[in-house]
């Protein structure tokens, strides 16, 4: 269905928009010194995309049973077949209501870099936008782009605003991913010649449209794998998945917090969104032979990111690789042909990103107002700062998946859905569950339990004015998410069958294959 | 049917557990009084609920669709039948006394509000556990309890062992529930669903694969064992005395450890499905009792005197699980309930007026300055021995006779043996606990400063318990198996009525308490020599078997180890070395680049032409 007013574009559009004009004279910091203004600005600004999305999803849905579907197709560059075209289905809106409440969290959390002004709500606004447009964008070309521009503000505001390694942590994390982006480029570009070789396309041109070249079934086996290959590479670093998560230590532990938030709430999950979205429906044959490693890589992360997590001395750190550990979960999930699993692995994918990005925020606060990172500095907090200690509780609990938070919701499908194909990586990765609560309880109370720390008589004080709207506003979804998942459930599932439709049709013949 | 009333329920003590500690915030006083009603309340609706259920008759109440999506069907939805009606009776009856007598207990802590919240809070979970249709939503409950448990534990967290102690219990509980996932992964996938009243259907059933069963059985009870302090995941409940004594009485006697009772019973038809596994219950059951009441012997510290005690109970009740009369245990959970809760806080007015002593060395002739605690305790110490015609004979005896008539192909003529073990864990549990009697109440006082009663307000809950303790085996023994009949299969005949049955019954009871008086009063010096006779028995009896050491040598410090390495030698060189892999790729990228970009015009127009030839190629239409 298209519908005419508001666009898709100004999911992308609008935050665009908000974010050049955050550069405009009169934000400037000579008027706006202690940028008050721009600050409310771009806090609208994510506000009415929140909204806008919101809005959307509901006219999509207002008759009862409606799948949500809507379209925006615009050619680009006809002769190279290029189009825009974006897409907002169950799957889409999932990730796309993510970065909606992410992006305001973030840019509404008080605590910035000292000399941070205009820019900072600037870059973030501009993350927005190019992971809006990632998760809408069904061209190859355009997704590729964006995928590409989302790192931009990120990098750019690390590289102003991080800690002192900040220069070598950004190159390292550009390096990194654009090592991983560039044989999925050459791999997109092989697909649309690919289209046109085989003669399938409009006006004999390139194609590169996710549903076209779904439709054409044109790989042979061997190009399913060497392709799909590459698309994983560029994945499994965005995600990341073990071993390709080389860039992420080092990038949790020097960026700002806001940033860290951004980025380990939202850009892996542009890879998870993508596996389902793209590589299911094109390389469906590839991925039901990949399922079993997929489903190994994600039980070994879930474990090794788990066991890394119990050995460290910081708190940013060890909510660094219990990231990796979680995530282990989503790749889990959506490794198998299961509705149950892969539905659970994007809920996952979305109850993580407002878990992990709540995470960084509260500790963030911590850091900041105590002046100390790691455990030995810390202890005791409990009574010292007990909203803080409360929060920290909550968003704790979630993260080691106990019902009735949305964490539980994703882990559970993931699991028992997984049983049935994978029942011998799901019981590894149920050792993570167990090590998930020895790490984050540890973590609880070397930070908030015992007695006060004597070395440092320095008490920050607690969280207040705004960011506690904020995280409220996250603990809320997060227990929203946990009691009544249904109706966004009911959302992804439909999706997730339409993407990894191929797949089952792939799988059954391979199946029969194995049968004569 | 559905009914509001059983949502009301659950959700009066959720709302009580926020407004008490909002309003208590304001009026510390108040919050002890708000969460006592609220659960008082919450026991009203229950009452009224079990005096409409009829027959057959069930109630359930949809909160919300959940985990409902395409063809997965799994709402949130509670549901109340025979065997939840007496689990949500003992749950709230016997919480709001315990929640009145905290309202004295806590009177002089700065942090009440927030004790009764989560006091409230667990009341709501564990509601949740029992009246969950599903094993998911169960499951809710499960964990919701685990949460409390460990909130309360470490209640007083600014002393880091206790603070652990809430860690140990989390994390051993967590264990137990990897077996609660697997199995439900395996009944959700063998079954269809995971509704507790289609599960224990035959046909359901016969879907099993029979391998799956025996995973499936194992998995839950590795879930009980964890909830319900069995081998080898016991060693946390001694531990969680460190949370304030009415907890200890509430979750850790009461209700929550008996959690995993329920769940067999919920789930009986999943347990025989392979006859291996009432087997292994059996024998768990019975190793942990033998243990733990050896351990209860020798300690000096009252409240751990009486968590080896529950302990060793709910090893007693899981030996009625194994043999299958699954009645029987229920029977014991609830005489169970009466007098560990009423020992337990009658142990908490003796630490509350003896000025947080919790040693018995440092206790002794407390009768005089707390009668009534004296009494309460001396009632509940009878019950728990096993004398008639107080409450923990008939279950107690109950239970013994169940295992005479155990049918498992696996246990061949070992019941009898296990039988005959049971009665000497009755003898010694009648042992220990008379001992404790004697060291805290009879003699002359060790300690220091004036020991006083406590005040009406925690009395009174008390002696209502010590009544129960008395008369409510008494009083429920007719009725309950035919009560519980429906939901659980019945149970063979037991005898133990006639006046001639009360006394040969009482006997393994009467031989404990008449040893404990021989040993502890009448010759004490015949007690250094038994001891010094039976050093190795006592070192391991006090030093509890070890347990903890070889847990650590075994399990924790091995997880650690691999933890470093994990960190230190795999992260790290992975890290390194694709960093310095993708360096390399870069650089030599770089250095091509270089090679290219001579300077020398020449080769940049050849390149050019290239290029463009290539883009010619690619782009015009004509071919």
């Amino acid at each position: 269905m298209t519908i005419p007013w508001p666009p898709l574009s100004s999911l992308i559009v609008v935050p665009a928009l908000g974010a050049l004009l955050c550069l405009a004279p009169w934000f400037s910091s000579k008027i706006d010194t202690k940028a008050r203004f721009v600050r409310v600005w771009a806090i609208g600004v994510s506000l009415l995309t929140l909204v806008i999305l919101a809005a959307m999803a509901r006219a999509a849905t207002m008759s009862h049973g409606a799948v949500l579907g809507l379209e925006e197709a615009h050619q680009w560059i006809p002769s190279l077949g290029i189009t825009y075209h974006l897409e907002l289905d169950g799957l889409s809106f999932a990730f796309c209501l993510l970065t909606a409440v992410i992006s305001f969290a973030v840019i509404a959390w008080s605590a910035k870099p000292a000399s941070a002004g205009a820019g900072w709500y600037a870059l973030l606004l501009l993350g927005e936008s190019t992971v809006m447009g990632a998760f809408l964008a069904t061209d190859l070309v355009l997704f590729y782009i964006f995928f590409e521009a989302m790192l931009l503000p990120m990098l750019g505001a690390m590289a102003l605003w991080g800690g002192a390694q900040r220069l070598n942590v950004s190159l390292k994390f550009l390096i990194y991913t654009m090592a991983g982006s560039a044989l999925m480029f050459l791999s997109i570009l092989y697909l649309g010649w690919n289209a046109q070789a085989m003669g399938h396309t409009l006006n004999g041109n390139f194609a590169f449209e996710i549903t076209t070249l779904a439709s054409m079934k044109m790989l042979n086996p061997t190009e399913e794998l060497v392709l799909g290959l590459a698309f994983l590479l560029a994945f499994a670093i965005k995600i990341p998945m073990v071993p390709f998560h080389g860039w992420l230590p080092d990038t949790y532990r020097e960026a700002p917090h806001g940033v860290v938030a951004f980025t380990a709430a939202l850009l892996g999950k542009v890879g998870i969104y993508a596996i389902i979205r793209f590589m299911w429906p094109l390389f469906p044959t590839f991925m039901v032979q990949a399922g079993p490693y997929l489903a190994a890589a994600g039980a070994v992360a879930i474990v090794f990111g788990a066991l890394v997590a119990m050995a460290q001395k910081d708190l940013r750190s060890l909510l660094a690789y219990s990231s990796i550990s979680h995530l282990g979960f989503c790749v889990l999930g959506l490794a198998g042909v299961s509705t149950m699993a892969m539905t659970g692995a994007v809920f996952q994918a979305v109850s993580h990103g407002l878990i992990t990005a709540a995470l960084f925020l509260t500790v963030g606060a911590i850091i900041d107002r105590q002046g100390a990172r790691e455990f030995d500095r810390l202890g005791g907090l409990a009574r010292s700062i007990p909203l803080t200690a409360f929060f920290l509780m909550i968003f704790s609990v979630a993260a080691v998946a106990l019902p009735l938070t949305s964490s539980f919701v994703g882990e559970f499908l993931i699991l028992v859905g997984s049983w049935k194909l994978f029942p011998q990586w799901t019981a590894v990765a149920l050792l993570g569950v167990v090590l998930g609560a020895v790490y984050t309880l540890t973590a609880y109370l070397r930070t908030m339990f015992g007695p006060l720390h004597a070395t440092d008589p320095r008490t920050g004080g607690d969280i207040r004015g705004f960011d506690v709207v904020v995280l409220a506003g996250l603990a809320a979804a997060i227990i929203a998410l946990g009691i009544f998942p249904a109706d966004l459930l009911e959302m992804i599932s439909p999706a997730v069958e339409v993407s990894a439709g191929p797949a089952i049709v792939a799988d059954s013949s391979i199946a029969q294959a194995f049968s004569r | 049917m559905q009914d509001t009333r059983l949502a009301l329920v659950v959700l009066i003590p959720l709302i009580g557990a926020i407004v008490s500690y909002a309003l208590g915030r304001a009026a510390p006083k108040l919050a002890g009084v708000l969460a006592t009603a609220a659960v008082a309340t919450s026991f009203f609706f229950v009452v009224s609920l079990w005096q409409a259920l009829e027959g057959g008759q069930t109630f359930s109440f949809t909160l919300s669709s959940w985990l409902s999506f395409a063809d997965v069907k799994l709402p949130l939805e509670i549901y109340f039948d025979k065997l939840s009606a007496v689990m949500c009776l003992v749950v709230t009856g016997v919480g709001s006394l315990i929640h009145l007598y905290s309202i004295g207990y806590m009177a002089e802590d700065e942090s009440r509000p927030r004790f009764f919240s989560y006091l409230n809070l667990f009341i709501a979970s564990m509601l949740i556990l029992v009246l969950g249709k599903s094993l998911p939503v169960i499951f809710i409950g499960w964990e919701g309890v685990g949460l409390c448990s460990y909130l309360l534990i470490g209640f007083w967290y600014t002393n880091p062992d206790f603070a652990s102690a809430g860690r140990k219990a989390f994390v051993m509980n967590r264990i137990g529930d990897l077996g609660f996932i697997v199995a439900m992964a395996i009944l959700y996938h063998s079954c269809g669903s995971l509704d507790i009243t289609v599960l224990n259907r035959p046909e359901v059933l016969a879907r099993i694969p029979s391998e799956m069963g025996f995973i499936a059985g194992i998995a839950l009870f590795l879930a009980a064992t964890g909830k319900s302090a069995q081998l080898p995941l016991f060693t946390w409940l001694p531990d969680a005395m460190a949370g304030p004594t009415p907890v200890s009485a509430l979750i850790h006697a009461a209700t929550m450890v008996t959690a995993g009772i329920y769940l067999m019973a919920r789930m009986f038809g999943v347990i025989e499905l392979a006859p291996l596994v009432p087997a292994i219950i059996l024998w768990t059951a019975f190793a942990t009792s033998a243990i733990a009441a050896i351990i209860a012997i020798s300690q000096n510290d009252i409240k751990k005197v009486l968590a080896y005690s529950t302990v060793s109970q709910l090893g007693f009740m899981f030996l009625a699980v194994g043999v299958g009369a699954y009645s029987v245990a229920l029977f014991h959970v609830v005489t169970h309930a009466f007098f560990k809760a009423c020992l337990f806080m009658s142990a908490g007015s003796v630490i509350h007026g003896c000025h947080h002593e919790q040693d018995m060395r440092r206790m002794g002739g407390l009768a005089k300055s707390m009668p009534l605690t004296c009494l309460s305790y001396g009632a509940a110490t009878l019950a728990i021995a096993g004398i008639a015609p107080f409450a923990g004979y008939f279950s107690k005896h109950a239970i013994l006779e169940s295992l005479a008539h155990a049918h498992n192909p696996y246990l061949h003529s070992y019941s009898e043996l296990i039988g005959l073990g049971a009665t000497a864990i009755a003898i010694c549990t009648a042992f220990y606990m008379t001992r404790s009697f004697i060291l805290t109440f009879l003699g002359s006082y060790r300690g220091e400063g004036h020991p006083h009663e406590a005040p009406m307000v925690m009395t009174a809950p008390v002696l209502v318990l010590a009544g129960l303790s008395v008369v409510g085996g008494l009083v429920l023994n007719h009725g309950f198996f035919t009560y519980v009949q429906g939901p659980l299969p019945p149970v063979a005949e037991h005898s133990g009525g006639g006046l001639l049955g009360y006394v040969l019954g009482s006997v393994p009871g009467l031989i404990g308490i008449a040893t404990a008086y021989a040993l502890f009063v009448l010759a004490p010096a015949v007690k250094d020599q038994i001891r010094k006779a039976l050093w190795i028995g006592e070192k391991f009896s006090s030093g509890k078997f070890y347990l903890d050491e070889v847990v650590g040598l075994l399990v924790i410090a091995p997880i650690r180890a691999l933890s470093g390495v994990t960190s230190r030698v795999l992260d790290q060189s992975v890290s390194i070395g694709t960093g310095n892999a993708i360096g390399g790729i870069s650089r030599a990228v770089g250095e091509l680049t270089c090679r290219i970009t001579t300077g020398q015009v020449s080769t940049y127009v050849l390149w050019m032409f290239a290029s463009a030839a290539f883009l010619l190629y690619c782009f015009l239409p004509v071919r």
